[in-house]
């Protein structure tokens, strides 16, 4: 049924990246083997994974930076070593921190770049008032703070209206009200003009509110591409875990026969259901307690786990080692 | 092509608002007007000391008493002469002066090692002439008895002609060493070298060809009163008359500067995005990297070419300030085989220009290269430096010193285009064509570590 589902999503949106088979090594270290994901138009996709895991060289090769080893990567249908040119002025991005000619105003760095994508005068100045500049950016950006550097890296990435935007971490050095800003501009990117946004970030908490979709990369490997949702599904298991507040756990206790269970104290014990139809089951076991005088209190679902655990869960089965 | 064009303008944008492009402008024209006022200040100087040395009566009081203690042959016609001489108040220079020493040789007229000796009547006729300022009388004297105080046919030319063309002998050094009389000298020297050799029997071909077209040349600017000649005035150091075509043509070696500044520049175009980090920020744009390498190399030469323009613009300019505009019509006669060519002297100085800036444009496409190949300014822009200040004195020195002639193959024996079609490198047979190729397979082999350092290297 799942699989089935996955097949129809694929199918209505359209791949904005494609990555296959993509192996890259610099010097004697082979840091990326065997990438392989797709990220649609309309979703914000995150790219995730530990320090040193493999994402700013992936995005790095993604942008030309670096040459393919092995592997094809394709950008708006453009292949990136055929189509060069046409691959990446479809892209926007900010790779590692957004370094700008320091001596130069913010302005004159953004028509650097609308000079050769062609873009006009107005649509910098939207951009600038979109990113909340429109104040400093005729200051010399050596002025500028890391956020408002920050902030004028998303402009440029923005300037030309391209079809994937590629942000490696770019909620590093903005404030709590920066990061909430961006985080809706990039969502309003994706979900209304049907930009896909590939967002990196060693940060999970940000993963889980920002995007759709997330592709986990440890040690130069990609662990999985999840929705969110499946994520965290997908990591409990096909098991379900309940908090019973009774009376008397140790007399409850002698009724659940067939059911894994812990007891936690002498009121309280956890249940966790492993096969289907949990509803039932449920109905099954609290019907049996009332029927033989256990007072139920209260039935509730353990707390879900965040996205930074099943992260954690992933990558350190993976064990994560830095070099 | 547009967008070739537009990577040049952000080049341009970025060297341009850098506040070092800026210094480097500044100082451009504060080179220029060092220069001038060089000039000016020799001029004033040299002018000042012709004042002072021979406007002032000539004092051979001490002289004449050191004559008078020692007695010495024939020092009694010495102190005559110099008596004379001081009684008449001849300056330094001036034909009364060598006329003096024509009178008064010891005893005897002696020319040539002919020696004659004066009748007191010839003796008192000519000190009449001098001692009158009749300088026509004086010529016509040594014209018509010359021949036998021993001057030669070549010797006479120059009072032959100054009768028959009415050009007064000079009257003190300054117009000495100024027009006609520096032209007459010339072609007197040329005659009298000519005879030597027909006398000696031992002239060389090339070089009664050389002397016959210095005539030959002389006598055109005479007969037209062409009082600059531009291909005399390349130095400021040697001419007595310094002006505006002397100051102009050696505004031309103040392309060292220029090619000091544009190494600068060169040398750091790519280099400085590596450590500035900005180089993601360029490669990240849709235009191929061997683009973004032409327009940096393009804005390099380009920016070279510029301030070479500046330099000339702003030389021409002050010379002209400075040293007046009478002259600027003046044009660079040479003359070869007995052809005679004439070139516009604004063209000839630009030309020179153009010359000097092939080991600039050379020098700025190794540093150019370096910054490519190491993303090290200092690196780049020190090797370049010292290529450029010290690879002609190094090649010089292999060869004059050590004759090593293999040395002709560096580029640096062949970046001085003019001294190439001069023929005055130092090495035989030093062809046009081989230094050119000379230079540009160097320039394709600078260019070829560019393009591999900054194509093929991955951004890490």
């Amino acid at each position: 049924m799942e699989e089935n589902i996955k097949v129809n999503e694929a199918a209505t949106k359209t791949a904005a990246l494609t990555v296959k088979n993509l192996n890259k090594t610099l010097g004697k270290r082979h840091i990326l083997h065997d990438i392989n994901f797709e990220a649609y138009a309309g979703e914000v996709f995150g790219f995730l994974g530990p320090n040193g895991a493999g994402k700013t060289t992936t995005i790095k090769v993604i942008t030309g930076l670096l040459d393919i080893d092995e592997g094809s990567i394709e950008i708006g249908g453009y292949n990136l070593k055929k189509h060069y040119e046409k691959a990446l002025g479809s892209i926007g991005s900010i790779v590692e921190n957004p370094e700008m000619y320091k001596h130069l105003t913010g302005m004159d760095n953004l028509k650097l770049y609308a000079r050769i994508r062609g873009v006009s005068q107005e649509r910098i100045d939207e951009v600038v008032k979109l990113v909340g500049l429109s104040n400093r950016i005729n200051e010399k950006t050596k002025r500028y703070s890391l956020g408002m550097r920050q902030r004028l890296g998303v402009a440029q990435a923005l300037l030309h209206r391209p079809q994937l935007l590629l942000l490696d971490e770019p909620t590093n050095g903005l404030d709590p009200a920066g990061i909430k800003e961006l985080r809706d501009i990039l969502k309003t990117l994706a979900h209304e003009e049907n930009i896909c946004v590939l967002v990196s970030s060693h940060l999970m908490s940000e993963m889980e509110l920002m995007c759709d979709r997330v592709g986990i990369i440890n040690n130069g490997r990609m662990q999985g591409v999840y929705t969110v949702e499946e994520m965290i599904r997908a990591n409990a298991g096909d098991s379900s875990e309940f908090i019973y507040n009774v009376d008397n756990a140790a007399k409850a206790a002698e009724l659940l026969e067939g059911v894994e269970y812990t007891l936690t104290d002498d009121t309280h014990f956890d249940v966790i259901f492993k096969v289907e139809n949990v509803e039932e089951k449920l109905a099954e076991l609290n019907r049996r307690l009332i029927e033989n005088g256990v007072k139920l209190y209260t039935v509730s679902p353990k707390e879900k786990k965040k996205l930074e655990d099943v992260f954690i869960e992933i990558t350190q089965s993976g064990g994560v080692q830095i070099g | 092509m547009a967008k070739m064009h537009k990577l040049i303008q952000n080049e341009y944008i970025k060297t341009g608002k850098k506040v070092t492009t800026k210094v480097i402008f500044i100082l451009i024209a504060v080179s220029v007007l060092a220069l001038m006022g060089l000039g000016k200040f020799a001029q004033y100087a040299i002018n000042e000391n012709i004042d002072y040395i021979y406007e002032d009566t000539i004092d051979y009081s001490y002289e004449i008493n050191e004559a008078e203690k020692m007695q010495y042959p024939g020092y009694e016609t010495d102190i005559e002469r110099m008596n004379f001489i001081m009684d008449n108040n001849f300056q330094y220079g001036s034909w009364q002066m060598s006329a003096s020493h024509e009178i008064f040789s010891y005893e005897t007229g002696e020319h040539n090692n002919v020696i004659h000796t004066f009748t007191e009547e010839e003796r008192t006729e000519f000190k009449k002439f001098v001692v009158d300022n009749n300088w026509k009388k004086y010529c016509e004297y040594i014209v018509k008895n010359g021949k036998k105080y021993g001057y030669t046919d070549a010797e006479l030319w120059q009072y032959q002609y100054r009768l028959a063309n009415d050009i007064p002998l000079p009257a003190n050094t300054i117009e000495g060493f100024t027009y006609p009389n520096d032209v007459i000298d010339s072609v007197s020297y040329a005659k009298m070298q000519l005879a030597n050799s027909a006398e000696m029997g031992m002239g060389e071909k090339n070089n009664n060809s050389e002397l016959e077209d210095q005539i030959a040349l002389g006598l055109y600017r005479l007969e037209n009163d062409i009082k600059v000649n531009v291909a005399d005035s390349t130095s400021i150091f040697v001419d007595y008359n310094i002006g505006f075509w002397n100051i102009l043509g050696q505004s031309a070696s103040l392309i060292t500067v220029i090619g000091v500044l544009i190494i600068v520049i060169a040398g750091s175009t790519i280099s400085e995005e590596f450590s500035h980090g900005t180089i993601k920020f360029l490669l990240i744009n849709p235009v191929k990297r061997w683009k973004i390498l032409v327009a940096k190399y393009a804005m390099c030469v380009s920016l070279g070419f510029i301030m070479i323009v500046l330099l000339y613009v702003l030389s021409v300019i002050f010379s002209m300030i400075f040293f007046g505009v009478e002259d600027i019509g003046c044009q660079k006669l040479t003359i070869s085989n007995g052809i005679l060519t004439a070139e516009n002297g604004f063209v000839v100085v630009f030309k020179n220009y153009m010359f000097r800036s092939v080991q600039v444009l050379v020098m700025a496409t190794l540093a150019f290269a370096i910054s490519s190949l190491c993303k090290n300014s200092t690196l780049s822009i020190g090797v370049s430096l010292f290529a450029m200040l010290s690879g002609n004195t190094m090649v010089s020195i292999l060869k004059k010193n050590l004759n090593i002639d293999w040395v002709r193959y560096t580029v640096f024996a062949n970046t001085d285009l003019s001294a190439v079609i001069d023929g005055s490198t130092g090495f035989a047979n030093h062809s046009l064509g081989f230094a050119i190729a000379v230079v540009v397979i160097h320039l394709v082999v600078f260019w070829l570590i560019a393009w591999d350092g900054f194509t093929k290297r991955e951004i890490q």
